[in-house]
């Protein structure tokens, strides 16, 4: 054990009266505090603030606080939303939206994935070009009818169902594979181990958005938080 | 009693945080925020419900009054709103975040008002002239001690300089950890503890002379 000075008190006094001092360093401190009025004050003074803060406790918030932060906030176009289209996504949020979502319940998501799936596969089978394919294309004739107009009413609502179907995902990555695979060599059957090493491809569309420039960010602001009233 | 200036103890603030963050799950404030960048209000008022307190509480213990300090954290919640966005859950917590938005326009406010209150601010330099001041704290009709003690504490901390005082709230009455407190003061964590400790000495001989000065005028002081 070394004998301190005042000016090395200072350094290990948070971690004093954090009770966070080895033995040593500790019993080094007191040997000084003991013998030194100076930083015998100094630690009591620092204690007696210390007992203040922590019995202040904390104050209540005012009862109209979080209900006038919540009108605030959620009545008014976020940052990157114009107002007009604020306007427009409240009221698409209200009347529309709600009509469009019955229409796209996971049971009509999931079994047009599985009809586009099939085709797909019966045109690659054939030998069909599926290079310059898109998802879409791929829909037949009757489905296109019938769900597009849907998807273009939808808009960006239907792609959040869509893309969230793990089943879509995979006829995502199946579809890039065969691109890669046509584009790079000229055999148009997947290999397996593909499978894996396009599957972050996939994810990466879903990924963290935050990672977006802020613009993009603000973008996702476009679907308005709705009245307090229904949240309370 | 002056304090000798703090070595540099500590590595900066870039390296022992990212250390921490790293390799952690997401928090539950980061699922909220992500819930309401996709439009969920019934997130974004839970993220409110849940921070407000605090928010509150910060906003009072800085300014000392409670209509700035309702009026400031309206404030912080409208600037959260439109800029939740830039809220990067893998740079540090969400409390992180908003205590350092908070500080900011707790900092900007102070500026602004710095003039109406041109009364003194103590920093560690002129803790000396509180002797001189002899400002009372105690009023002869406060039956309640304890209140009496609030009173005090928040008198106390308002004389501190923004520096100090910001330290001192942080940690005493918000109990953030040194690095997070570095992360918002945007200083090395050696230099949050040394404010810390400069902070909790003035405000200690601010109540430790209260009480000698309210127990000569009244034996029954605290
Ligand atoms: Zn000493």
């Amino acid at each position: 054990m070394k004998a301190i000075f005042c000016n090395q008190v200072e350094p290990l006094l948070c971690d004093y009266l954090d009770g966070l001092l080895s033995v040593t360093e500790e019993a080094e401190l007191e040997l000084h505090v003991n013998g030194c009025t100076n930083c015998a004050t100094l630690i009591a003074d620092m204690r007696l603030a210390m007992r203040y803060a922590q019995e202040a406790g904390a104050v209540d918030v005012p009862v109209e606080l979080i209900s006038r932060i919540l009108d605030q906030t959620t009545g008014q176009a976020p940052a990157g939303v114009p107002a007009w289209r604020h306007r427009f996504m409240g009221w698409w949020d209200h009347a529309v939206s709600p009509v469009v979502r019955s229409v796209l319940e996971p049971r009509f998501a999931l079994g047009m994935a599985m009809t586009v799936m099939s085709v797909s596969m019966v045109l690659s089978a054939a030998g069909f070009d599926v290079r310059s394919l898109e998802l879409s294309d791929l829909q037949p004739g009757n489905l296109k009818t019938n769900v597009t107009r849907r998807v273009a009413l939808a808009g960006a609502n239907v792609t959040k169902y869509y893309e969230n179907l793990r089943v879509v995902y995979e006829i995502q990555t199946q579809l890039q594979m065969w691109q890669n695979d046509s584009s790079d060599t000229a055999a148009p059957q997947p290999k397996p181990d593909d499978t894996k090493k396009s599957q972050p491809d996939s994810k990466q569309k879903s990924a963290p958005q935050n990672q977006n420039p802020p613009q993009t960010k603000d973008y996702r602001w476009s679907r308005p938080l709705k009245t307090t009233a229904t949240v309370l | 009693m002056t304090l000798g200036k703090a070595p540099a103890v500590s590595a900066p603030w870039e390296k022992s945080t990212r250390r921490k963050e790293t390799g952690r799950g997401l928090e539950p404030d980061t699922i909220l925020v992500e819930r309401c960048l996709t439009g969920d209000q019934a997130a974004w008022a839970e993220l409110v419900r849940t921070h407000t307190r605090r928010i509150y509480n910060l906003c009072y213990r800085f300014t000392g009054r409670t209509q700035e300090a309702d009026d400031l954290t309206q404030d912080v919640f409208l600037r959260v709103y439109k800029t939740l966005g830039s809220f990067q859950g893998s740079q540090g917590s969400f409390t992180t975040w908003l205590t350092s938005l908070t500080r900011n326009l707790l900092i900007d406010h102070y500026r602004k008002h710095k003039k109406e209150r041109a009364d003194v601010s103590v920093d560690d330099e002129d803790t000396a002239e509180i002797a001189e001041t002899n400002v009372t704290f105690t009023r002869p009709d406060v039956v309640m001690i304890e209140q009496e003690g609030r009173e005090a504490i928040q008198a106390a901390i308002t004389r501190l300089s923004p520096d100090l005082r910001e330290a001192v709230i942080l940690r005493d009455m918000q109990e953030l950890e040194y690095r997070e407190i570095s992360i918002v003061l945007g200083v090395p964590e050696g230099t949050v503890k040394s404010r810390i400790n400069r902070g909790r000495a003035a405000l200690g001989q601010i109540l430790r002379r209260r009480a000698a000065s309210s127990g000569s005028g009244r034996e029954a002081g605290i």
